[in-house]
């Protein structure tokens, strides 16, 4: 007997077809399986069985839903859950304790650089009781990303800080975890095993465009300090778990390769570090040239080819494919990010601009129109019938508040070579 | 039907996946966290 009962999900992508079978990954639900071709035909008209040996699994597996399921509204109510949700089980801030930077990246979103500001023993106290207020019963983590400017050119505060964000933290039974967004220029041996020590720093994420023209060439400064940078990551790769972004728009993609093997190859770094590659984002619409977000997925699936070939002892983990339930820790209204004067962000795309702030650490939040607007954002049509929607909730919020547009983060080509990648290594 | 890789459990609960302290992804993926851009990233 047909039931009309239920209808394929949206999110049914197929990823190939082959010998009379499809190859199906459900982006919200996770499932990847096999159909023949025929059922799934049948199933994406709406001409469901109930009689299938396998009905049940096309329910359990998401691949079939209830008819009445709006999917999209699902979507976005779990995004809303997330986003306005109370539970403080694990918080997350950012803080830039200065937004000064000794360095000159082209495409920087932020354009206070030359602000000397480090935040003071006054606004340290108010963070750091904004902090310890914003705990409840049930609060088990903190974790503080370091960010700025250049947070280490307020390495004096950050070690202050972490000594006093610690007692707070103890006398709470909360377990306190830091990681930092630096350029690697003052990252020392000795300053990543005392913040190591005195921060609990985990992990840190240092940013190399290219070899040492090209670095210099987009970084805006010298080879010495190139060569500073990359004495720094051989220091420090035994000390923190090091991440290195690779910031690409396209033309310096063979040069990012040259950085890789001379990181890997020369400086030994394979199995101590890791390294991707990101997009160069014009996030706030200056016309700088960007890879296209189907360019850069050529170049990501090429990258993590190259990686694998060449390096076979690197452990490369491919991207897990969640369904994401927000898409990023900022989007929820429990994390802020915290600026050096104690204003308050709801990005850390916004620091240094006034009409971004939405609160400051003494006051709390302004609940600011800027803000509501942030976090009641609209999926574009486009969006609402995109397959890949709960894997990229239409994109960076901050771009897309900013630029008007949508700005998908993931395409259909890279998500197949991942499943694909995937199926090959379970077989 | 051949299921090669299993559906996440309760996917269609309120509950999955945000148990953790960044965008509800990284920990859950074995990332270290979020990077500025939000995207997870890993060792």
């Amino acid at each position: 007997m047909t039931n009309i009962k239920y209808v394929a999900s949206q999110f049914n992508l197929v990823i190939k077809e082959d010998a009379g079978k499809v190859l199906i990954f459900n982006t919200f639900s996770g499932c990847v399986c096999t159909l023949e071709k025929d059922v799934f035909n049948s199933i994406c008209n709406n001409i469901i069985d109930e009689k299938w040996p396998y009905f049940n699994d096309l329910i359990s597996q998401g691949i079939i839903v209830l008819k009445e399921i709006d999917q999209v509204g699902m979507i976005l109510q779990h995004e809303n859950l997330a986003k306005f949700s109370n539970d403080k089980k694990n918080l997350s801030f950012v803080i830039a304790p200065t937004l000064k930077c000794n360095l000159r990246c082209y495409y920087c979103f932020e354009s206070s650089q030359n602000d000397c500001k480090v935040m003071d023993e006054a606004t340290m106290q108010d963070v750091l009781k904004f902090i310890e207020n914003s705990f409840g019963q049930e609060t088990e983590s903190l974790r503080i990303n370091w960010f700025g400017g250049e947070p280490l050119l307020a390495k004096d505060f950050i070690t202050k800080f972490s000594k006093e964000i610690k007692k707070i933290t103890d006398k709470h039974n909360v377990k306190y975890t830091s990681s930092m967004i630096t350029n690697g220029v003052f990252l020392t041996k000795e300053t990543a095993k005392n913040l190591k020590q005195i921060g609990e720093l985990q992990s840190v994420q240092i940013t190399l465009d290219g070899s040492k023209d090209e670095y210099c060439k987009r970084k805006g400064t010298t080879p010495v300090v190139f060569e500073k940078v990359i004495q720094n990551i051989c220091d420090c790769a035994d000390i923190v778990r090091i991440s290195i972004r690779l910031n690409c728009d396209g033309s310096n993609y063979n040069d990012i390769l040259n950085i890789v093997d001379d990181l890997f190859t020369n400086h030994h770094l394979t199995k101590k570090i890791g390294v991707y590659l990101a997009p160069i984002t014009d996030y706030n619409g200056n016309g700088f040239d960007v890879c296209n977000n189907k360019e850069f997925s050529k170049l990501l699936i090429k990258f993590n080819q190259h990686l694998k070939t060449t390096y076979p002892d690197y452990p490369l983990k491919l991207d897990e494919l969640n369904a994401k339930k927000c898409y990023c820790a900022l989007k929820k209204c429990i994390n802020y990010a915290i600026g050096p004067n104690g204003e308050l962000y709801t990005c850390e795309h916004d620091f240094g601009v006034k009409e971004f702030i939405i609160g400051d650490v003494k006051n709390g939040e302004y609940f600011t129109d800027y803000h509501r607007k942030f976090l009641e954002l609209k999926l574009s049509e486009k969006c609402k019938k995109c397959k890949l929607l709960p894997l990229c909730l239409g994109g960076c919020p901050s771009m897309r508040y900013n630029q008007k547009k949508d700005v998908c983060c993931i395409t259909e080509p890279y998500v197949k070579y991942i499943i694909l990648n995937k199926i090959n290594k379970s077989n | 039907m051949e299921i090669l890789i299993k559906a996440k459990p309760n996917f269609t609960s309120y509950a999955y996946p945000c148990s953790d302290d960044q965008c509800g992804d990284c920990k859950s993926q074995g990332a270290d966290g979020c990077s500025t851009d939000a995207t997870c990233y890993s060792d």
